[in-house]
């Protein structure tokens, strides 16, 4: 039924009302709303692992991508092309980094393929073309090799300096 | 809350390495740090229908081909290996010819183009010699990196 809703609680307790098809756009919650029968506006929908700050931009991609046409299944074989993030998912994930990675959890956690790959393929857009070094700073990260594996490391790199 | 691409599940990051190119991951994300490189190890090991690495025409190129020696020496998977174009010069071509030696699996390495040189030429026909798996690669050296196998 056209904007029918239901209660979506986040983690904090803030509860929001989202239409039915928007919200199905999460398969963990078409799940819980075809198995459990829960399709009455006055249910509410437990989120516990989305936070309310998450879970309002999980709702605000939802909404954007409502008429979208299902995503493709993953083909395992095949390299996913990163070059395809429209502007609007682009200016989306303009976010920090705490902020992307909480939102893969949550497409992750409420089974949303479209905003899995989308964040996915943004994380991967930030490693490519960069250096070890390069991606250490990006996602700051400790290089925590020991001093022998280092020495191993630069090693193995020494051949290929020379021209 | 993941504060840090690390902390994320592993099935993520395989998710993330889905949306990379074999020589981004193995050039890029490869010693970054050591759970980077438990995870790139297991990755590549459960990458079983991988068997094709094309490289041609490709701009990381020392470092690259350090770590398609790497490739050679411990991937098990990788059947062909495509390298037209990759501005192999003869220094490299003996790391290559050294891996090459121990590989077993690869069965065609595609490597026009390249300016190996009579000596990076040399060292890979040895190479071939020990290596009895390849069995489609001397037919474009000759025609394309001007030098000869003896």
């Amino acid at each position: 039924m056209a904007g029918h809703k239901i209660k979506l609680q986040s983690s904090d307790g803030d509860t929001f009302d989202v239409e039915v098809e928007i919200a199905k756009q999460s398969a963990t919650i078409k799940t819980m709303l075809e198995d459990l029968g829960m399709d009455e506006e006055e249910d509410v929908i437990p989120l516990p692992n989305v936070n309310s700050a998450i879970l309002k931009k999980v709702i605000q991609w939802a909404t954007h991508h409502k008429d979208d046409p299902p995503p493709p299944e993953d083909d395992e074989n095949r390299e996913k092309n990163t070059n395809d993030i429209s502007s609007w998912d682009q200016d989306f994930l303009k976010v920090d980094q705490g902020t992307l990675f909480e939102l893969i959890l949550a497409a992750n956690y409420l089974d949303i393929k479209g905003l899995l790959d989308v964040t996915c393929k943004t994380v991967a857009n930030m490693i490519k073309g960069k250096t070890p070094e390069e991606i250490r700073r990006t996602f700051n990260i400790k290089n925590d090799f020991t001093p022998q594996e280092e020495e191993q490391i630069k090693k193995e790199n020494e051949w290929c300096e020379e021209k | 809350m993941p504060s840090s691409l690390l902390e994320l599940p592993i099935e993520i990051v395989y998710r993330i390495m889905d949306c990379l190119d074999q020589l981004t991951i193995l050039c890029s994300m490869r010693d970054v740090c050591m759970r980077l490189n438990t995870i790139i190890e297991i990755y590549n090991r459960n990458k079983e229908t991988i068997t094709t690495l094309c490289w041609h025409q490709n701009t990381i190129e020392a470092r690259g081909t350090q770590h398609l020696a790497h490739t050679l020496l411990d991937d098990m998977n990788t059947k062909t290996i495509n390298l037209d174009d990759y501005n192999i010069a003869p220094l490299r071509a003996e790391q290559l010819a050294d891996a090459l030696q121990t590989n077993t699996t690869l069965t065609a390495l595609y490597i026009c183009e390249n300016e190996l040189g009579q000596e990076g030429a040399q060292c890979l026909a040895k190479a071939l010699q020990t290596n009895k798996v390849i069995s489609d690669f001397s037919r474009i050296i000759y025609n394309t990196n001007h030098a000869s196998f003896k």
